[in-house]
């Protein structure tokens, strides 16, 4: 089944809250992680698990700040991240990102 | 925001822009009469011959001013875009029309249950499904929405499970140990899923399943709930999620995730929206999705029922079927029972029917329901395919279909 749509990587709006917020203002970001393999849409919990944490890791050292809020959807594979812009644009420019979208859209 | 009009291009080969004027007030008026030629006719105008036979349909105008905010608001196409983005004279900028999130009822009243079945079920034929034992008993269906009455006669054995879920998704520990609504809309629909009879009187399509029940919306789309919603009944196992909440118009962030619930066999029934033709809202407009838009008790397609056609191949017209949503009698926290009009109220009937045939067919997959569901539907004499997609189903029929 086809998807339509723009196909941005990181949606516009996600963008330009990121670059709108000041450099110590949280921003949630919602992203969806690159399936594992060809055969399964999302990957296994563990993976979930294991993907999320990585890329978390690689921006806090990236970005050179705290751990910030998360949550995991183990079961989707997702996760959704409530941090600083410079954190989230560490995080959403990781290969294993396949896409990210704001957690509040703006009214 | 460029984003959001591209989208709507693509999958619409329309979008609903809003042109900042460069002149404000009076001076305004001007300038919408200017780039009024780059918009379209409206795409909910319909054809002529169609006209008398859906004499309700409505048909606004193709370009809205605000003179005071020195704004208008259409639709328009590629050509259109361009023209209006090349109009540095009249056109300050071009933005995507603001989306709106709940879909919340159109209408809400107090009523009192007096009869066994509720119009809806009575006419879904419910009730051969029922004396054959099918209940929907042994089916878990996620229900997420603001919240259920646990305390409610009719659901306080209709749900297994119950969460709240906070900003970042996640469960909160000190929910109550009672569910509770945080409104109105999660009792109404938890009670047409799956309420329990009540002095021999009937609410629920299927009062034999039972019910995970995630608090994920009050007011306000965040993302994170809802998926922490999903998350959670996808955990729990369930068969069918029933979702009346989407956001209006196109949007692709919610696609995988309809994807990945129906690669996991789970069968997403969501509501299309109340904002009538040419409109619908996504995730129910997806493919992936079965959506569902409103009848009224003469199986007339409701004025206020969302339907679109998109330039697609799979499934281009949405609602995929209509179900019972107008003067829907169901559960109202605090007890006793209320009327609500919305495609909110016709989505939980279609959940609620998934569940009746999984309980009777428990291998059936997600696909094969829904194509039960689907073959079993009949438009009917006041039903423009357009605006009723496949039709108004029957539970009898789609138990037979599934049989075959």
């Amino acid at each position: 089944m086809r998807s339509s749509g723009s196909g941005d990587r990181v949606d516009p709006e996600l963008t330009k809250q990121i670059n709108e917020a000041a450099d110590d203002e949280p921003v949630g970001a919602v992203i969806r992680l690159v399936p594992t393999s060809a055969e399964a849409p999302v990957p296994s919990p563990e993976e979930t698990d294991r993907i999320a944490h990585k890329l978390l890791a690689q921006a806090q050292k990236s970005a050179k700040s705290d751990t910030p809020d998360y949550n995991v959807f183990r079961n989707l594979g997702y996760l959704v991240v409530l941090a600083t812009p410079a954190y989230l644009k560490a995080i959403v420019n990781q290969p294993e990102v396949a896409h990210a979208f704001p957690n509040r859209r703006a009214k | 925001m460029a984003g959001k009009i591209q989208d709507q291009l693509n999958a619409l080969g329309v979008a609903r822009v809003i042109v900042i004027l460069r002149a404000a007030g009076a001076a305004a008026s001007s300038d919408a009469t200017s780039i009024e030629k780059h918009f379209k006719a409206s795409e909910l105008s319909p054809p002529a011959q169609l006209a008398a036979a859906i004499p309700k349909v409505r048909t606004p105008p193709p370009v809205i001013e605000f003179p005071n905010l020195g704004v208008a608001l259409g639709t328009v196409d590629r050509a259109g875009l361009q023209q209006l983005r090349a109009d540095k004279k009249h056109v300050a900028a071009v933005v995507a029309a603001p989306q709106l999130s709940i879909i919340r009822p159109t209408r809400v009243a107090a009523a009192k249950l007096d009869k066994s079945l509720t119009w809806g079920l009575h006419s879904l034929d419910v009730q051969k499904l029922w004396d054959k034992g099918f209940t929907g008993e042994g089916v878990l269906i996620g229900h997420c929405d603001t919240g259920v009455d646990g305390t409610h006669a009719t659901l306080k054995d209709a749900i297994a499970e119950h969460a709240v879920f906070d900003d970042l998704g996640r469960k909160v520990k000190n929910s109550s140990k009672s569910p509770e609504d945080t409104g109105e809309h999660g009792t109404h629909t938890a009670g047409t899923i799956a309420g329990r009879p009540v002095g021999n009187r009937h609410i629920g399509v299927a009062p034999g399943a039972l019910l995970a029940s995630a608090t994920v919306i009050e007011g306000g789309d965040v993302a994170a709930r809802v998926l922490g919603g999903l998350d959670w009944c996808v955990s729990l196992g369930v068969r069918v999620v029933s979702m009346s909440l989407g956001i209006r118009g196109i949007g692709e962030e919610w696609h995988s995730i309809t994807q990945i619930l129906r690669a996991k066999n789970i069968l997403p029934v969501y509501a299309i929206g109340n904002e009538g033709p040419g409109t619908s809202r996504y995730p129910g407009n997806y493919p992936e999705a079965l959506s569902v838009g409103a009848v009224d008790r003469e199986l007339v397609v409701a004025d206020f029922s969302s339907s679109q056609r998109f330039i697609r191949q799979n499934d281009p017209l949405v609602p995929d079927v209509v179900g019972p949503g107008v003067g829907v009698i169901s559960a109202k926290p605090g007890g006793g029972y209320q009327e609500m009009d919305g495609s909110s109220m016709a989505t939980p009937h279609i959940a609620g029917l998934a569940a009746l045939l999984l309980q009777a067919r428990p291998n059936a997959s997600a696909n094969e329901v829904e194509t039960a569901i689907f073959q079993s539907c009949r438009v009917e004499a006041g039903m423009s395919p357009d605006r009723a997609g496949r039709g108004f189903p029957n539970a009898a029929l789609a138990l037979a279909g599934l049989s075959t």
